[in-house]
């Protein structure tokens, strides 16, 4: 990685670290919401100050250079947290349709009562 | 005469134009009927004023505070059902398409016992139906036999029939979550699987005289697509019952 790059990532990765902190704060989120964010960018600031570690995992894997590494590490983790969100949508979807279908009913319920 | 509690879900969504003369139709079928039956109309939080038609005509309906899309609606005149101590559930479109005179085709293999599942089909050989559906649609409903054939040993000619009576013992099946009322094909299979005992009974329609088709033409090979490769899944995936 040369100097120009690291001096990026370490830009962009303090900035992404910086980021999730104030959204935490602004959102009053649980960090056990943002968990996976704070981690990766923790991870992406480690990865960029302490390049060294980055090498030597590039090349444990079998990869050229340690910005390819990070590229197939980042792309893989991005999927992964899309696709556990794409869940969370799923069952989130279930359970406001088995609402309104419930609400729905007791309404009907109440309207006949109402009538009776 | 049977004893049987029956329930006819009638979903519509935007139906304003045509549910009244949809449901009168109903109304008058019941009156002369030995049978028990009854009828629910679920407004599927409509956008048009077809609210104020089922409320003006004094039409037993249940209005949906959000749409839900044609599942979401009849899970819950199945659930309806099941709360209400009906013991058959039989899906009738609100568009006009279902001839109420087929209902006692539909419901009888259940009362009798032969069948747990009943699809209406106009493909069936007992079927006077004139109407059938266009030819892309004919070919894309052969296609859809011949998996359900091949993967589940059962041959339903009507993959669209949308005409279905359910006994009790599938209205609890659906109502425990099942979310794939839509996907008709994949239904079939999924029952299959439950051990359910399905049987095609020969039904009449007719061309829709208000609305549009759940599955217009845009829609058709997405439909396709999903509905294949989840009876595929249905099929090999799906944990059977013992």
């Amino acid at each position: 990685m040369t100097l120009h790059l690291r001096i990026v990532a370490i830009i962009v990765a303090l900035a992404f670290f910086i980021y999730i902190f104030y959204i935490i704060r602004k959102e009053n989120a649980r960090i056990g919401q943002v968990r996976k964010w704070f981690l990766l960018s923790l991870v992406m600031l480690l990865g960029s100050i302490f390049n060294n570690v980055g090498n030597f995992l590039a090349n444990l894997f079998g990869f050229t250079s340690f910005a390819y590494f990070s590229l197939f590490a980042l792309i893989l983790t991005l999927l992964l947290i899309d696709f556990r969100f794409q869940i969370s949508l799923i069952r989130a979807e279930k359970e406001i349709t088995n609402l309104v279908q419930e609400v729905s009913i007791l309404k009907k319920r109440v309207r006949d009562m109402e009538h009776d | 005469m049977s004893k049987e509690r029956i329930l006819l879900i009638i979903p519509a969504y935007n139906e304003a134009e045509g549910i009244a003369k949809v449901v009168e139709t109903v109304k008058k079928y019941i009156e002369r009927s030995p049978l028990f039956i009854d009828y629910i109309v679920i407004n599927d939080g409509s956008t048009d004023n077809e609210e104020e038609i089922l409320q003006s005509n004094n039409i037993n309906h249940i209005e949906l505070i959000q749409n839900l899309g044609l599942t979401g609606a009849l899970l819950t005149g199945y659930k309806y059902a099941l709360e209400n101590d009906y013991q058959i559930a039989v899906q009738y479109d609100g568009d006009g398409q279902h001839d109420i005179e087929s209902l006692k085709n539909l419901i009888n293999p259940i009362i009798k016992g032969e069948a747990d599942y009943v699809v209406g089909s106009r493909y069936n050989e007992d079927s006077k139906s004139e109407f059938k559906s266009s030819t892309s649609r004919q070919m894309g409903m052969k296609l859809l036999t011949n998996l359900i054939r091949r993967t589940s040993k059962i041959t339903i000619k009507d993959t669209t029939s949308g005409y279905t009576a359910a006994s009790l013992k599938v209205i609890k099946i659906f109502v425990k979550g099942y979310q794939n009322l839509q996907l008709e094909a994949e239904t079939y299979v999924y029952l299959n699987k439950k051990n359910i005992r399905i049987k095609e009974v020969g039904v009449n329609m007719f061309e829709r005289e208000t609305g549009t088709s759940s599955i217009s033409s845009l829609k058709a090979i997405t439909y396709m697509f999903t509905v294949s490769l989840s009876i595929i899944f249905v099929a090999f995936f799906e944990k059977g019952e013992e």
